[in-house]
């Protein structure tokens, strides 16, 4: 009984972990420390020395502008960098008050320090959690059959939060056997329907950056390397995949696995904002006995596998590691430089705006790219530093590219003597109107109000369980009946639904699914195509802004700040995260003289629309 | 002229559509870009007849009534005789309006219709499961690693009709968000309609968001703006601004209003979801919208593996109504030549009642039907086995079915389009105009 009311004890834990404990994200607070929350840092800063390879990079552009004859634009004032390097690795904007100590901060080196801050949060792996599934997710138009998109996000959640090494990460995408409950990555082949040339075409373009696709019907037109034959000796690594589909036949080579704490959503609404739990299960195994036959009806020959640009395997089958393993192995070894180049190009062009090729998966196997000296010299780097994503990113973001000001004449463009803007993907939108509006605080805030009340009930519930324990066994040896009527008063508190302390309960907790309800929606629908017309309509009219401007603590709080440059000051650091302008000031102050919140919400709601807001 | 207030009118979570707007106060603070906002037409009146005479002019719209879930053929176009407990079939076949058409029994509505109806009765497809299913049906391309075809919907929108010349979005989706646009892009995606009774999404104000409250914002924002960069987004941002403003004020907003229909006309078509969007297909066909789809089923829809009968007899029911109502307007409207309705779902279902009293699904013979637009009325095509298992004749794929009916309303089949990967790709790849089907 007591191993029973263990296991008890730690799913209820977990649960709470899981579900309850989070909403860290838009908390405007310091992070709290221990199990409470789960929120320690993930992982230490990566040992290589960064501010050495972002020396890389600005020493490669000064000396290429110099020879072009380009005048640079200049860097960015401290409100604009702490904004678009929260933006770009938080995927929010920092709070005001952040704004505010960032702006008073005169240490030397404050913006590296905030980038190592930020890289070692627990928002840095919600959000790049999100990308990597996005990344995943966007290369096709709509999942396959029982994908579960949701532990996916578990999935590369955990991973950026450990920073799992991009080798490792491809490996556990495209070589690892598993079911897809416990096991999101599983969910890669699956998302692709388990077809060997469809899992190789997204392995390609994901971790290689070659889009291998017009390969499927005829040899490339302009490159040669591109031929029919090598996309399917390409296809040929992922011959043997098979799905499992009754559990019963994987379940002992995949128990179920309790999810590591620290790798549990924070998002707010917990894990229920993540969109899509559905499916059923499922495993990806290597067991098939299928092979791939190039598509020649007079002549359909079995493939073998073949890297590309490569010669084909002759003994695949007679190795240990199987085929996909194999193809891993081909793709993450030092000495090919495909896979690095293109997660320098893949990492470069998400935080920039630019790429080295066209696009992220723009590569040819005869490489010709922008700048080629420099992404050659990041992707040696990256082979250094063993794949690690956050030296990559780190790179980046202290970089004088990271750092420019906007530009957007054609020579800004053709030279990246600039960046331009860019708009906001909709997790960014999403988490920046929570966030400026202070709904995501209220949301936070009701969370914390429920874990408290969870846990409470928690305990109850245990002290319950183990008094009725020890009353069983006592009425064993003894047998009396007040120990028995104790008994039946200790159980039927326990089940008894209508006290009113259950009542509350449930009700927090149908509060708490009704919230992440709402936010899962709101994602949802973000994440759909929308035309210009309908995505000024969702900007202006939606319910998001609707009801974050109603509900949300900010303009409540703002309206009570004394004078009105208080007020549109903090308008504007919580929205813009800098100070108004004194034309600005001069234009806007009027506006906020009424400490009355319908009016700060109005001013509010057309800061959210300005195109500063927008983008980054 | 100002329209008054129509309670029938509301968001699932905004205010009333049809606002009475104040001409004095937007006087102030023109000029600037943002200015243009804030021009003389907000203060035109959300509202007008909502008729308008593109309607009229001889391109054709097409209405989808989308069956969510694959309906059972043998339960609705294609019905059996057989009596033999193990394939269900408590739905007999009935006469209808056409010798040629016979209906099963839960459809006597339609039945009326039976010399509009053209079934075809061996639609064959090779997607075993929903979501594929539904993107091949959509865009008659099988999904694949990169190609992200276009919905049929975006197609006609593209070909047939922009917002410009009607002041209406030449797509709409009602129920459903309806599936991308593909390699069209964003812009050709539809404008959705949740609940028929409400307007389109997010076209209302929130409810708590006066007229007044809306245009302080607007002027707001001119502030907020006045003097920063804008850039090739702020220009972006502004023209979908622009537009969505127009379309917040377009007088033939009213399209969207059923409140504006006569009782009679609501009480004809019924009360449900389904029948108000039926309904709500007519109005915004008779004014120049090109294509609507009316999704059908809450939830599985149609997709009924467990407890077939009670399911899908409800569904079909109301879909019965719902469709024949469409069709007799339309026709009295004179419409229906230059309207198709078509009744689809993604697949059919089994033959056989699985252990759970249901259906699965079935690829190897499945029906669908149209009525008007140029297909022929009272005829059925092809014709599937005694126990409604395969195709005993006239096979018609997907690609087929997609490519008769962009025939029928005048876009060519092979027309190519570029994709995101610079590859020409034609609208319809491998299918066959069955020339037969159309008049």
């Amino acid at each position: 009984v007591s191993r029973h009311l263990r296991g008890r004890n730690v799913a209820a834990t977990l649960w709470f972990l899981v579900v309850v404990m989070g909403s860290s994200l838009e908390a405007q607070r310091v992070e709290p420390k221990g199990i409470r929350g789960a929120r320690r840092p993930h992982a230490e800063l990566p040992p290589g020395n960064t501010s050495h390879a972002a020396a890389i990079v600005d020493d490669y552009f000064d000396a290429y502008w110099k020879q072009a004859g380009v005048t640079p634009a200049p860097l960015v004032d401290d409100a604009t960098f702490l904004r678009r390097a929260s933006l770009a690795l938080h995927g929010v904007p920092a709070t005001a008050d952040e704004v505010t100590r960032f702006l008073a901060d005169d240490t030397p080196k404050k913006r590296s320090a905030l980038v190592d801050s930020l890289l070692t949060r627990s928002r840095y792996a919600d959000y790049w959690g999100f990308r990597l599934r996005s990344w995943i997710t966007e290369m096709r138009e709509m999942l396959g059959q029982s994908t579960n998109i949701a532990t996916l996000y578990f999935y590369t959640r955990e991973a950026m939060a450990e920073n799992r090494s991009w080798s490792r990460i491809a490996k556990e995408l495209l070589a690892t056997e598993g079911e897809i409950t416990y096991r999101g990555y599983a969910n890669f082949a699956l998302y692709f329907d388990c077809e060997a040339n469809e899992v190789a075409e997204a392995a390609s373009r994901l971790f290689l950056g070659v889009n291998l696709s017009c390969a499927q019907c005829h040899d490339h037109p302009h490159v040669d390397a591109l031929t029919q034959e090598s996309y399917w000796g390409f296809a040929a690594y992922f011959a043997k995949i098979s799905i499992g589909v009754e559990k019963s036949s994987y379940e002992k080579r995949f128990p179920d696995i309790p999810r590591n704490p620290a790798g549990i959503s924070t998002l707010p609404g917990g894990d229920w904002s993540v969109d899509g739990i559905w499916g059923d299960d499922r495993a990806i195994l290597d067991n098939a006995k299928r092979e791939v036959k190039f598509p020649d009806p007079k002549n359909p020959r079995v493939m073998k596998p073949t890297p590309l640009g490569g010669a084909p395997v002759g003994n695949a089958d007679e190795q240990k590691a199987s085929r996909r393993f194999q193809l891993v192995a081909w793709m993450t070894s030092r000495e090919n430089l495909y896979f690095a180049r293109a997660a320098v190009n893949r990492f470069w062009n998400e935080l920039t705006g630019l790429g080295f090729v066209d696009a992220v998966d723009g590569f040819t196997p005869e490489i010709s790219a922008r700048h080629r000296e420099l992404l050659d010299n990041l992707a040696w780097g990256f082979n250094a530093n063993r794949h690690d994503v956050k030296w990559l990113l780190r790179t980046v973001v202290l970089s004088r590219i990271f750092q420019q000001e906007y530009r957007e004449d054609p020579q800004g463009r053709e030279t990246w003597a600039g960046l331009f803007r860019r708009p906001l993907n909709s997790d960014q939108w999403h988490d920046s109107v929570l966030r400026a509006t202070g709904e995501g605080e209220r949301i936070y805030n009701v969370a914390e109000e429920i874990a408290v009340a969870l846990e409470e009930e928690h305990r109850q519930r245990v002290r319950l369980h183990e008094k009725r324990v020890l009353l069983t066994v006592a009425a064993g040896e003894e047998n009396t009946s007040t120990d028995k009527d104790e008994s039946d008063a200790v159980q039927s508190a326990h089940d008894d639904a209508d006290s009113p302390e259950r009542k509350r309960w449930a009700e927090l907790r149908k509060q708490y699914d009704e919230i992440g309800r709402r936010l899962r929606e709101t994602r949802k629908v973000l994440r759909m195509q929308k035309s210009p017309t309908n995505e000024a309509l969702l900007l202006m009219n939606g319910e998001l802004v609707a009801t974050s401007l109603r509900e949300g603590l900010a303009s409540y709080q703002i309206a009570k700040l004394l004078t009105p440059r208080e007020r549109l000051d903090r308008l504007y650091l919580a929205t813009l995260g800098r100070l108004p302008s004194e034309t600005e000031r001069g234009r806007l102050l009027d506006e906020v003289r009424e400490p009355n919140p319908k009016k700060i919400a109005d001013v509010l709601w057309a800061l959210l629309q300005s195109t500063e807001f927008l983008t980054y | 002229m100002l329209k008054p207030c129509t309670p029938a009118f509301h968001s699932a979570h905004g205010t009333p559509l049809t606002l009475t707007t104040r001409r004095g106060a937007l006087k102030a603070s023109m000029g600037t870009a943002l200015g243009a906002l804030l021009g003389p037409t907000l203060s035109s009146v959300f509202g007008g007849t909502g008729q308008t005479e593109v309607g009229r002019t001889g391109r054709k719209s097409v209405i989808l009534l989308w069956l969510e879930g694959g309906p059972c053929q043998q339960d609705s176009f294609d019905p059996k005789t057989s009596i033999d407990p193990k394939y269900g079939y408590i739905f007999r076949p009935i006469r209808t309006t056409s010798p040629e058409v016979q209906l099963a029994s839960c459809l006597p509505r339609l039945a009326r219709h039976g010399d509009d109806l053209c079934v075809v009765r061996s639609m064959i497809s090779p997607e075993f499961e929903h979501s594929q299913a539904q993107y091949f049906m959509q865009t008659g391309w099988r999904i694949t690693g990169t190609l992200k075809a276009p919905a049929i919907g975006s197609i006609v929108a593209r070909e047939l009709g922009t917002e410009t010349e009607i002041g209406l979005p030449p797509f709409v989706s009602i129920g459903t968000a309806g599936f991308s646009a593909g390699y069209f892009g964003p812009a050709y995606r539809p404008t959705i309609v949740w609940d028929p009774n409400a307007p389109p999404e997010n076209l209302g104000l929130p409810q708590d968001v006066s007229l007044d409250s809306f245009q302080r914002r607007l002027r707001l924002l001119q502030s907020v703006e006045e003097g920063r960069p804008q850039g090739s987004l702020g220009r972006r941002f502004q023209g979908g601004r622009d537009a969505a403003l127009r379309f917040m004020r377009s007088e033939h907003l009213a399209a969207f209003d059923l409140s504006r229909e006569p009782q009679a006309v609501r009480e004809a078509y019924g009360e449900t979801r389904f029948e108000r969007g039926c309904l709500l297909a007519r109005r915004l066909v008779e004014s120049g919208v090109r294509f609507v789809q009316v999704r059908h089923g809450e939830h599985a829809g149609y997709d009924t593996h467990a407890k077939h009968y009670p399911a899908h007899e409800h569904l079909l029911r109301e879909f019965d109504g719902g469709m024949a109502q469409l069709l007799s307007d339309l026709k009295a409207r004179g419409l229906l030549e230059s309207t198709v309705v078509i009744a689809t779902g993604e697949f059919g279902r089994t033959p056989k009642i699985n252990a759970n009293q249901g259906r699965d699904h079935w690829l190897r013979g499945w029906s669908l039907a149209v009525a008007g637009g140029g297909f022929r009325g009272g005829f059925v095509y092809g014709k599937t086995t005694k126990s409604g298992g395969d195709v005993a004749q006239d096979p018609v794929s997907v690609p087929d079915f997609m490519a008769t009916l962009l025939h029928t309303i005048g876009v060519q089949p092979e027309k190519e389009y570029y994709d995101d990967l610079g590859r020409p790709n034609k609208l319809v790849d491998d299918g066959n105009v069955v020339h037969d089907l159309l008049t």
